[in-house]
């Protein structure tokens, strides 16, 4: 039973250049208790997919076609205040700067029990407190009932972290919406809070959209993933199947992108060419200017996502083309 | 747990400013071309009295040495004697002060409640009619006077429809507040456009911020996002933007009180020039000087009572 | 190379012409327009209005506005119009002076303390600390306080009080210009100081200091103004609209035209020079 069921999503900004589609056609399922991961450049819209399913994209875009299914209804379709009481209620969010988003006047005791008591989840103040203090000990931050008075700014960017993971968690959501957790912290911590992630995941049971630009965080955590560019899915599949096999140019270069320890040294190889300008996106496939493989159907046709292999979907038509080495650079 | 330090080194840093105030006013008299006794008793003075004051102000001595002596007079509430009232400066000034404090008061507080709302309107539908009206209707009473905003007001509402009193401070809360109100809208009217243009553009920025959003993906109805997270962090913004004003405000005061008659420190000082009454000048500007010092420091100690950040340090 | 081959001439938009540019600069030649009429009214005064601006007629004392008196009479009889008109040199005049004494003190103080620094910077900038804590008009009336009350007293106390804000943007201007490559150049290539600050510095550290000087011209003249209403500036029988609101004072119960209608001038003429101001801002800032 999915928890989260989107169908055709897209978001359309308008600005002096012309509309800009920033979520185009998105279509995926997130299962009940599953990690997915949405992964992409900076651009690639899973930001604001995130937000469009939250229904907080910035005025003047909105949500102009398709439907986000939770809980048996479309939430697309609802009403402010009933959006306002799923938010932070049903669905949770960790976002990407903790220390930025909690605000440097309350204590943190207050900021992380705020849910509870907004959606009625606990009757007292003193009620709040306790439960405020028992979420803290579960994300690990060490003396909770000593920090629970204490300000934003006497935490370190790891602390503020799982203060916010602590918030996301108070109302006991079915889903939390992760947008870029870890990007902002040092890399050990970040390998911290991605395993605290995932025990509390398994523990609780929940589901975890995890956005990421990091495809070694897709492999440690999520069962499924999606690769977005351009604000369209372009591949969905199992996590271990991607990297096993993976079926766009896109997701090939990615992959290839990362820096490897193991094996002799060699270039970096980056992704000739830069994403393109949403508000005139390529016709037809929309990543054909970079890609090695492109012909003359790339260029025409719109190539929608199909299944190509069991449970493998690709919007490549060229997919069976692809070759381990395809993007090694001419002087390895 | 810094806060006693911080306190510590606020008062500390009181000090200077408050040494710079007495060596200025204490320079002031004596840069007037003439003879300081004479000036500080008048034309008429004896030349009996003129001796008593020499010594008393030390006047023979070394410059450091009355610098000495001034400071000391002051801390024992003795500010001279005012040549137009022939009474005791320090009398004067305290029967007067706490019309000025309630004047400026006031006004603060009325430009608070009208400019807040007014500024969180403009701010949170940006670039709509509100926002527009809101905005020109603040750059309008920009180059207004304020002297002559608060005649017209007396005019349309103390004479045309006689609603308010034309002058005077009265007697009893109620009467006082009667009376302050008129005064207390021109001043509003003036500050308005520095208030409600600043503020708006710090909520703005405000309402951009990533615990704003933060606290939207809590579901937090907008109300409540307004008032905890918007309001809150945007009353600092009022706070420090009140702050660098309240110079400007003292300067209002001045005008106000003489155009609806106020017997408060403002339209003392304007009289006292107009008469060439130094003593009372002197005393006057070293209360002035006291004045926005105390408010400074009331305004640092809000704000740290509001942002624990700053204590922490 | 065939003609066949040439390609189809391409459709395409060329480049959109310039917007009109009097349409972006409205506010500029509006404010222009404005002050350019009340200037000329006030030059020609004697020409456009038959009465003298001391002209007493007791026995039209408060006249209320009409055909014969477009701003009515004040106590003395004399036309208000006329007043309004007279005063409205004397206000632009001390409004402009007032701002370009300062201006030009601070240009050089700031100028001086920026490009050479050192003990010269540090005592100017000590200097313009001092004369910064105080609030404007507090220190206005403090030093006419002890020059005691009257034109020459304005003209110090403003240019004193006003000075030190160009002092500190031209500092900082210049401490930024002054490691500019052309400046190194010309100092490599021998000139003098003088000349480098003024051929060389001067040019393009002063389009701040218009900026600025554009909104700081309307507080001096609604200061003048104020000033001049408590007794402390201009002094009376001079036809000042400060002054001529002072004198309406007395008379809110009779002859409301004395006070509104010599205000209204004032906010005119605020109202213009803020729209001329904010003009040539823009206008500075777009010429980069």
């Amino acid at each position: 039973m999915a928890i989260l069921d989107i169908r055709n999503l897209t978001t359309r900004i308008p600005t002096a250049r012309g509309n800009l589609t920033v979520v185009d056609d998105v279509s995926f399922s997130v299962e009940a208790g599953e990690c997915f991961g949405l992964v992409g450049e900076s651009g690639s819209g899973k930001s604001m997919t995130v937000k469009s399913i939250l229904g907080l994209v910035p005025a003047p875009g909105r949500v102009t076609a398709g439907s986000v299914h939770h809980g048996g209804r479309d939430l697309t379709k609802l009403p402010a205040s009933a959006m306002a009481a799923i938010r932070g209620r049903t669905i949770a969010t960790i976002v990407q700067d903790a220390v930025s988003a909690l605000n440097p006047v309350y204590r943190i005791g207050r900021q992380i029990a705020e849910p509870m008591l907004e959606h009625g989840l606990v009757r007292s103040r003193t009620e709040a407190r306790t439960r405020a203090i028992a979420l803290m000990t579960k994300v690990g931050i060490p003396a909770p009932e000593k920090r629970i008075d204490d300000y934003p700014h006497q935490f370190s960017g790891g602390m503020c972290q799982r203060v916010v993971i602590a918030t996301a968690l108070s109302c006991d959501p079915g889903l939390i919406l992760a947008d870029e957790p870890t990007t902002a912290l040092d890399v050990t911590i970040q390998d911290q809070i991605l395993k605290l992630l995932v025990n509390l995941q398994q523990d609780l049971g929940l589901s975890l959209l995890l956005v990421t630009h990091d495809m070694g965080v897709v492999a440690q955590t999520c069962q499924r993933v999606a690769v977005m560019y351009a604000g369209q899915i372009v591949e969905l599949v199992r996590t271990e199947d991607l990297f096993r096999k993976p079926r766009h140019p896109y997701t090939a270069g990615l992959l290839n992108c990362v820096p490897r320890l193991d094996g002799p040294a060699r270039r970096l190889n980056p992704i000739p060419g830069a994403p393109p300008d949403l508000a005139s996106p390529p016709t037809g496939c929309r990543f054909h200017p970079r890609c090695p493989l492109a012909t003359e159907a790339c260029r025409a046709g719109n190539p929608a996502l199909r299944e190509v292999a069991p449970g493998h979907f690709s919007r490549c038509i060229r997919q069976d083309a692809l070759t381990p080495d395809m993007w090694e650079a001419a002087d390895a | 747990m810094n806060t006693p330090t911080f306190l510590r080194r606020r008062l500390l840093q009181v000090l200077p400013v408050l040494a710079g105030i007495l060596l200025v006013v204490f320079l002031v008299v004596r840069l007037i071309p003439g003879d300081p006794a004479r000036i500080m008793l008048g034309i008429h003075a004896s030349e009996e009295r003129l001796a008593n004051l020499r010594t008393e102000l030390g006047l023979d001595l070394p410059i450091w040495q009355q610098f000495g002596v001034f400071v000391g007079n002051i801390f024992q509430g003795e500010l001279g004697t005012s040549l137009f009232y022939r009474r005791d400066v320090t009398d004067v000034i305290l029967e007067r002060l706490p019309v000025t404090v309630t004047l400026v008061g006031f006004s603060v507080l009325l430009s608070v409640l009208v400019c807040v709302p007014l500024a969180v309107a403009a701010a949170m539908r940006q670039g709509s009619w509100v926002d527009q009206a809101v905005r020109a209707i603040s750059t309008l009473t920009l180059s207004m006077p304020g002297f002559w905003l608060g005649l017209n007001l007396l005019i349309l509402f103390a004479v045309v429809y006689p609603f308010f009193p034309i002058s005077g401070f009265g007697r009893g809360f109620w009467d006082i507040l009667w009376h302050l109100t008129l005064p207390a809208i021109t001043i509003t009217l003036s500050l308005a456009p520095i208030l409600i243009r600043t503020l708006r553009a710090s909520l703005i920025e405000i309402l951009q911020a990533p615990h704003v959003e933060f606290a939207r993906t809590k579901g937090l109805s907008e109300r409540h996002l307004i008032q905890r997270h918007v309001l809150r962090n945007g009353l600092m913004a009022t706070l420090t933007i009140l702050g660098v004003n309240i110079g400007w405000l003292m300067g209002g005061s001045v005008v106000i009180e003489t155009v609806f008659s106020l017997p408060g420190l403002g339209a003392l000082i304007v009289s006292s020039i107009a008469a060439r009454d130094y003593p009372m000048i002197q005393g006057i500007a070293l209360i002035f000087g006291l004045l926005v010092i105390t408010i400074n420091l009331v305004t640092d100690l809000l704000y740290a009572a509001l942002d624990p950040r700053v204590t922490y340090e | 190379m065939s003609d066949a081959t040439l390609p189809a001439p391409a459709l395409h938009r060329g480049p959109r012409p310039p917007a009109r540019s009097w349409r972006r600069h409205s506010g500029l030649i509006a404010g222009a327009g404005i002050l350019a009429i009340i200037l000329l009214s006030s030059i020609f005064a004697n020409w456009i209005s038959p009465y003298g601006p001391l002209e007493q007629n007791l026995r039209n004392t408060l006249q209320p506005p009409g055909w014969t008196h477009p701003f009515g009479t004040d106590n003395f009889g004399r036309d208000i119009f006329t007043r309004v008109l007279h005063a409205a040199k004397l206000d632009l005049m001390i409004g402009f002076l007032c701002v370009f004494f300062p201006w030009m003190l601070g240009i050089a103080l700031g100028g001086i303390a920026g490009y050479f620094g050192g003990i010269a910077d540090t005592i100017i900038m000590r200097i313009v600390d001092t004369f910064s804590a105080f609030p404007f008009l507090i220190m206005v009336i403090g030093i006419i306080a002890i020059l005691g009350p009257g034109l020459t007293s304005l003209y110090i106390a403003l240019t004193l009080a006003g000075w030190s804000m160009y002092a500190r943007i031209v500092r900082a201007e210049v401490l930024v210009v002054r490691q500019s490559e052309y400046v190194l150049a010309a100092r490599a290539l021998g000139f003098g100081h003088l000349r480098i600050m003024f051929r060389h510095i001067l040019p393009n550290v002063i389009t701040p200091t218009i900026i600025f000087a554009m909104t700081d011209i309307v507080l001096v003249i609604l200061s003048t103004t104020s000033l001049s209403f408590l007794g402390l500036g201009v002094q009376p029988p001079a036809a000042e609209w400060g002054i001529m609101i002072s004198e309406g004072r007395g008379f809110i119960l009779t002859a409301w035209w004395m006070v509104t209608l010599p205000g209204l001038a004032i906010v005119l003429v605020g109202l213009a020079l803020s729209l001329f101001g904010d003009g040539v801002a823009k206008w500075l800032r777009e010429r980069g």
